[in-house]
């Protein structure tokens, strides 16, 4: 407990043998927590990858950010604001009948749905759906070497299957990877992509987290626009409220760092949209079972709307 | 027992050599292909400059024990020879240990095409004792050609260099790059292991150049390193899951068996449970052979081109013994109403297969020899097994058969395409292998001929790649020596690889090419036929300003190959003509001159149902 206080890690599970312990830093820090709790013995490790965004630059050369007025609320400058447009298409084909003219049959053209890319809500869906078409979290421990990436997410394009979340990283067996994924599919045919991601030699092992109880996180890095003026009021909502840490300040802009799940992220994405988002990078969910075998699904209130 | 077989082209035309690899039947095979695969750049370890491209192998499967795994053959390293003259513990070239490793798993026969980039590996292959090289005539592209990409280029998209090893990722089952001499026993062993275990499927390992030419003493007994796969290997059945299959048997009363691809070493098995059992068996194009189509209890194939009778069959049944297989489209027409009225049995060593197309009632994930021999052995003289009677089932199925034969029209002297085969298979006593292209002869080839045992019938099924008659049959050739091997091709296929003809001729392989020449490319022109309205669209492959004359003349070009060969135009003639062709030793051309207006009957359109099944008509009716 003394080394999770240390590099400022929080602990996000807890059961009889086992402690599982959320930890955000650059490449060293990891590294160094590794390092360290290798002593205890480490069970599993699900990492995400790198992201990185630019310092801004401070100055007059300093890039200008042409946002809200909120941002900038000294300013008389009419900005156009903002508007999130939120686009769910849906076509309708007619059933056509066994074709006769046909090599390959040809399908009727079912209706699906798109979600805009750039909305925080990369449409995770919960299982409000009556046919249990939710979004599956999967955990993937592959061997570590060159191409084996190519080859799972192969797998998944060929057999149609989208990934809406990807997270790769080495694994606590060094040698392997875990890669954590967010697929959306039906119990069922989410069966039918681990039996095909089995028949690959390099992978080691597939699970699907989405019913067990599991700890689930994403990482955030967003820049705002914000001069000095607006500055105190976003920080409020960040640190104070999401328990975001600022990583980066200059004269018109803020750059928060935020780890949660994935509604603590839209959220804080959408309270800071009115100020202006400059740039976002985000990594992949990661997740691990739950030892405690708690379910935080049901700890939490009502999941935004999407 | 098994004879595997090595094949090796200076290019990567997959499909025709994994053809040929796939027709060494018995054998596994291996493919390789010089190109120029750039290699990642190994740090530091050789000072030498690599400016080569890489070399290729794709392994297609079939059993193979590959020595390092015996330890008998492998305790004696060879002693230093006149060919190979190098101790045990003196190193040597990493070609040469590539070839000692797999003259290790048993390889005998080798297909390859020397480049710049195999130079090494055939070079080393003259320095073998045990392996015979045979050389096939297929370069495609300039861009595998011999000149080499300097090892610093690679990754700058280069001349010639082409990533191999992510070009095939998709079509094989698994790939290795070798990055380092070491490895070579290892990964070699491991690559054939995984070709011929579980699911089989081609593995292609790429070794640079400058690896083949790096000096090593190689280490033979490094165990493999497969932990994931080898835990994942299915398990023999158990007991309760074939008792399971067997109550279901006992219980009812139309029973069929669904036999595919995944019976090929199970045969014998499979004709001992009919045996027992009663059942009668329907096969898919790709287990043509493995029950023999002449037993009275052989509904021969099933699915879109199969007989009226098999359809039915499964369309009536109510147990489905679904074994080896795949349900796939071709044979299943609309899913929903494949086999609706029976309960499903799926054994298959594939566990991604079982519940894919089609939910089973009762499904095994196990090798289907294992599974058969359990179930025989539970059978065998117990009370169950004695008190199966499907005669009234029989008797509804031979009823279908006197009412649906298949069949065909003739035309006055017109030879019509399927007794051509009728005759061929009259002749050779249902004995000798076909290999076929793909189209209208090769489902008439499926139709026509009895196939009697496993591996009898090499066909691309479900690639459906033209061109792979002629290779298949020489490798064929090459693997069963003294055997008669028949390549049924049509016109436009056997067009496409028309240049083994130098092979089988140089070789002397006893390859008789059949071809059911209709000057067009028939299967395309039966769809327009029927769906078109007879609209000819590029399907014309003759000479358009000479109708009348046959184009082109095979008979000519096969001369200029020194292949005897002979045009046949007359139904009166062919059984003469055949049997002149079965007569000749060595290889021999048989241009048979068949009407375009014939179709493939019976038909059922695709995503259509049993009573959706076409029986009439052809192109001189609509």
């Amino acid at each position: 407990m003394g080394l999770v206080d240390i590099f400022r890690a929080k602990v996000v599970d807890l059961s009889d043998h086992t402690l599982t312990v959320e930890v955000t830093g650059d490449p060293g820090k990891i590294a160094a927590v590794q390092r360290n709790l290798n002593k205890f013995g480490i069970k599993e490790v699900a990492r995400t990858g790198k992201i990185a965004l630019r310092r801004e630059k401070m100055g007059q050369t300093a890039p200008f950010w042409r946002f809200s007025v909120a941002s900038y609320p000294d300013l008389e400058v009419k900005m156009p604001s903002k508007s999130t447009l939120s686009t769910a298409k849906t076509t309708s084909g007619d059933s056509e009948e066994s074709s006769q003219g046909d090599v390959y049959p040809v399908e009727s053209y079912e209706s699906f749905s798109m979600n805009q890319i750039l909305d925080a809500h990369w449409g995770a869906m919960t299982d409000s759906d009556p046919t249990g078409f939710c979004s599956h979290t999967l955990s993937i421990l592959v061997n570590d070497s060159p191409g084996v990436l190519n080859v799972v997410t192969g797998v998944f394009a060929r057999r149609g299957y989208n990934i809406q979340s990807l997270a790769v990283g080495p694994a606590e067996k060094t040698g392997t990877s875990r890669i954590t994924t967010v697929v959306p599919g039906n119990d069922e045919s989410i069966a039918k992509l681990v039996q095909q991601l089995y028949k690959l030699i390099d992978v080691y092992e597939v699970q699907d987290l989405t019913h067990l109880p599991f700890a689930a996180r994403e990482l955030m890095i967003i820049k705002v626009a914000g001069n000095t003026s607006a500055r105190r009021e976003i920080l409020d909502i960040a640190e104070d409220v999401f328990r975001a840490k600022t990583v980066d300040v200059s004269g018109h802009t803020i750059t928060l760092q935020l780890t949660g799940d994935l509604d603590k992220m839209v959220a804080l994405q959408r309270l800071l949209e009115p100020y202006g988002i400059c740039e976002i990078a985000r990594t992949g969910r990661v997740a691990l079972c739950r030892e405690s075998g708690v379910d935080s699904k049901y700890l939490r209130g009502y999941s935004l709307p999407g | 027992q098994f004879q595997p077989s090595l094949c090796l082209t200076e290019i990567s035309p997959l499909a025709q050599t994994l053809a040929a690899a796939m027709a060494a039947a018995t054998s596994p095979a291996v493919a390789f292909s010089g190109a120029t695969a750039a290699a990642m750049p190994k740090p530091a370890r050789h000072p030498l400059p690599r400016h080569q491209p890489v070399s290729r192998r794709a392994l297609p499967a079939r059993v193979v024990r590959c020595c390092a795994a015996s330890p008998a053959a492998t305790s004696a390293a060879p002693p230093a020879t006149a060919l190979r003259p190098w101790g045990p513990s003196e190193p040597r070239k990493g070609a040469d240990i590539l070839v000692e490793a797999l003259e290790r798993c048993g390889i005998v026969d080798v297909f390859a095409y020397p480049g710049g980039a195999s130079m090494e590996i055939h070079q080393a292959l003259t320095r073998s004792p045990v392996i015979t090289n045979h050389l096939f005539r297929h370069e495609q592209g300039e861009a595998f050609a011999a000149s080499g990409v300097p090892r610093r280029m690679i990754g700058t998209d280069a001349f010639q260099e082409t990533p191999i090893v992510e070009v095939t990722r998709s079509i094989t089952k698994h790939n290795y790059l070798v990055l380092d001499v070491e490895d070579i026993p290892r990964v070699i062993q491991e690559a054939f292991f995984l070709a011929s275990s579980g699911r089989p499927g081609p593995v292609l390992v790429d070794i640079p150049k400058d690896i083949q030419q790096q000096m090593a003493v190689p280490v033979w007994d490094t165990p493999m390193s497969l932990p994931g796969y080898i835990a994942r290997l299915p398990k023999p059945p158990s007991t309760e899951s074939l008792e399971q299959v067997l109550r279901l048997v006992g219980e009812s009363r139309r029973p069929i068996l669904y036999v595919g691809g995944g019976c090929a070493a199970s045969g014998e098995e499979l004709r001992r449970f009919v045996e027992l059992t009663g059942i009668p068996v329907t096969t898919t194009l790709m287990g043509l052979g493995n029950f023999p189509s002449d037993d009275p209890l052989s509904l021969r194939m099933l699915g879109m081109h199969g007989t009226v009778y098999a359809n039915y069959a499964v369309d009536k049944a109510d147990l489905l013994l679904a074994f080896g297989v795949r349900f796939d489209d071709r044979v299943t027409g609309k899913i929903e109403a494949f086999a609706s009225r029976s309960k499903i049995v799926h054994i298959d060593i594939d566990p991604a297969e079982i519940g894919k197309n089609k939910q089973p009632h009762v499904s095994i994930c196990a090798d289907v020899k294992l599974a058969l021999q359990g179930l025989n052995d539970l059978l065998n003289g117990s009370k169950a097994q004695q008190g199966l009677d499907f005669g009234p089932w029989h008797k509804e199925l031979d009823q279908q058969k006197r009412e649906f034969p298949l069949g065909f029209k003739t035309f006055g002297e017109a030879i019509p395409p399927q007794y051509a085969i009728q005759v061929l298979d009259e002749l050779t006593k249902g004995e000798a292998i076909i290999a076929t292209g793909v189209g209208q002869h090769q489902m008439w080839a499926a139709q026509y001929y009895t196939y009697k045992r496993p591996r009898q019938w090499l066909s691309s099924s479900g690639l459906g790649a033209m061109g792979f008659g002629l290779p298949a049959a020489a490798g064929a050739a090459v693997a069963n020596p003294g055997v008669t091997v028949v390549d049924i091709d049509g016109d436009g296929s056997f067009l496409m690889n028309i240049q083994e003809l130098a092979l089988i001729r140089i070789e002397n392989l006893p390859v008789k090419v059949m071809i059911l020449n209709n000057q067009h490319l028939g299967m395309v022109v039966q769809w327009e036929d029927r769906f078109y309205k007879a609209n000819r669209a590029h399907t014309y492959l003759g000479n358009p300003e000479n109708e009348s004359e046959i184009y082109p003349d095979f008979v000519t070009i096969a001369k200029g190959f020194n292949v005897p060969a002979v045009r046949v135009t007359k139904k009166s003639e062919v059984t003469a003509a055949i049997k002149k062709m079965l007569e000749t030793p060595g290889p021999y051309l048989l241009d048979i001159i068949v009407p375009h207006q014939e179709h493939v009957l019976p038909m059922i359109p695709s995503g259509g149902a049993f009573k959706d099944m076409i029986m009439e008509g052809d192109g001189r009716t609509s």
